[in-house]
């Protein structure tokens, strides 16, 4: 069939003009414009409120706390500590005892820092100052739930000291038990480490006999600010318990009993520590 | 040799060595002196956590004023709307979120009711947000002005963040009936949270 060239521009044109089929594209009739829709939601914005992010150290955690052998875990840069601590009498004597110390660190715990620690182990009797020793102790954060440190305890004495000087090397991990690693029995700390001198049994002191002997400590948290710890010195199987301030005070003692099965002196004798730890820089 | 020596003699030989103490560490039997786990758990790692607080003490405290006297207009039902939605908010109403604001137990009929009043408006449902996010934002608001939540500027920044968080949620959910015709419990909690911020991004 032939179409006439008037009809065939006639058919063009009016295909050209047809209706477009509505795509799935099309806004649907009734829905507003977002224009529309954001000038109405414009009128309820609020002005930005002035806050900003704020890291926090938690207050709690798992604990890691020692009742006579070293944790591996100390002071790094910009931190400073004091403290004292007493026994009610030395072992085979009825004098009490006791010594204060003061310290700080150095470098980042997370590569390696230094904790230097001066101690004086005279005090009301024959006068601070006279005996004592500096102290040092090299470690490391491998993780925020590990570290190892070595340490040179007594290193630099003075006078005249009863405890000799002791080299050991420690690891502190801290075991989370539950969601809330600051709650009671949120977490078990343990520590365990090889020394020197200090650490040896009684009967090697006794004996004369050089050589290592293991210690450890473990600990748990019982009450928020709480902690029950045990901790074999090598000699002593002391225990005891922890507590810190609340609302970040940053101080901590502790009270205890060293040599509770009597295995190297005389009975147990009544010990406590406790001192402030402070980051001022 | 005279007696007195002699005497001496036998008791150095005939006496068992005492345990000195030099024998057993004894300045080291307590707790550790040579290290900081004198002072037990301060140093060991705790976890981080993240929070907001105000940006400086001086948008605390003038949060903290403006909340105040927030209460005080709602309680009077004297709060103005603010400048953006020009409506009048009836007195119940005013008095419903007072009592959400300051709430601090046993919450949950006021809470209900603010909460029914914003997933609605005079047209009906259509258009209203969730009715889920009308509970969270006044369980947000609840407490707002409590002192325990005014006196603490942490808390306070967290909370009052909350509550922003969930009316822009709110908001941001309705659709255009309903924001055309808001609810008085909307233009309420609106001019509640921006009064609250009233002179205080520039502290």
């Amino acid at each position: 069939m032939q179409m006439k060239p008037t009809v065939l521009v006639l058919a063009l044109l009016l295909g050209a003009a047809a209706p477009r089929s509505i795509s799935a594209q099309d806004p649907a009739p009734a829905a507003t414009p977002p224009s529309v829709l954001d000038s109405l939601r414009a009128q309820f914005r609020l002005p930005d409120i002035p806050v900003q992010m704020q890291i926090v150290r938690s207050a709690y955690g798992v604990p890691a706390a020692s009742l006579g052998s070293p944790t591996a875990f100390g002071a790094s840069r910009g931190a400073v500590f004091a403290g004292a601590g007493y026994q009610q009498r030395t072992r085979y004597g009825n004098l009490g005892d006791g010594a204060i110390s003061a310290g700080f660190g150095i470098g980042a715990a997370r590569i390696v820092a230094l904790e230097v620690t001066v101690t004086s182990f005279s005090t009301l009797r024959q006068g601070f100052g006279k005996n004592g020793s500096a102290s040092f102790k090299v470690h490391r954060l491998i993780n925020s739930r590990l570290g190892v440190a070595a340490g040179y305890e007594n290193a630099v004495p003075w006078g005249g000291t009863d405890g000799g000087s002791s080299l050991y090397v420690v690891a502190s991990r801290l075991i989370p038990l539950a969601g809330d690693e600051g709650k009671p029995f949120g977490g078990v700390g343990v520590s365990l480490g090889v020394g020197n001198a200090r650490f040896r049994s009684e009967r090697a002191v006794r004996a004369g006999e050089e050589g290592v002997n293991v210690f450890g400590s473990a600990s748990v948290r019982i009450l928020q600010p709480v902690t029950l710890m045990a901790d074999w010195t090598g000699q002593d199987l002391n225990a005891g318990l922890a507590f810190q301030l609340p609302n970040n005070i940053p101080f901590s003692f502790s009270l205890g009993f060293a040599d509770i099965t009597g295995r190297a002196g005389d009975g147990a004798r009544f010990i406590a520590g406790g001192g402030v730890s402070l980051q001022p820089f | 040799m005279n007696t007195t020596m002699r005497v001496m003699l036998v008791t150095l030989l005939a006496v068992t060595p005492a345990a000195a103490q030099s024998n057993n560490q004894s300045d080291v039997t307590g707790p550790t002196v040579t290290t900081s786990d004198v002072a037990p758990n301060s140093f060991t790692p705790t976890s981080n956590t993240s929070t907001v607080n105000f940006t400086s003490p001086g948008v605390a405290t003038t949060v903290s004023q403006n909340l105040n006297q927030v209460q005080a207009q709602l309680t009077q039902a004297t709060l103005a709307p603010s400048s953006a939605v020009q409506a009048a908010v009836p007195a119940p109403v005013q008095n419903a979120l007072a009592n959400v604001l300051s709430c601090s137990s046993a919450c949950g009929a006021a809470v209900q009711q603010v909460a029914a009043g914003l997933s609605t408006n005079a047209a009906g449902s259509a258009g209203a947000p969730p009715a889920a996010l009308a509970v969270e934002l006044t369980q947000a608001l609840q407490g707002l002005t409590d002192a325990s939540t005014i006196s603490n500027p942490q808390v306070l920044a967290v909370q009052l963040q909350r509550a922003s968080t969930a009316f822009s949620a709110l908001i941001e959910s309705a659709g255009e009936s309903y924001l055309r015709n808001p609810p008085p419990e909307l233009i309420a909690t609106h001019a509640v949270l921006t009064a609250a911020l009233n002179g205080a991004a520039g502290r």
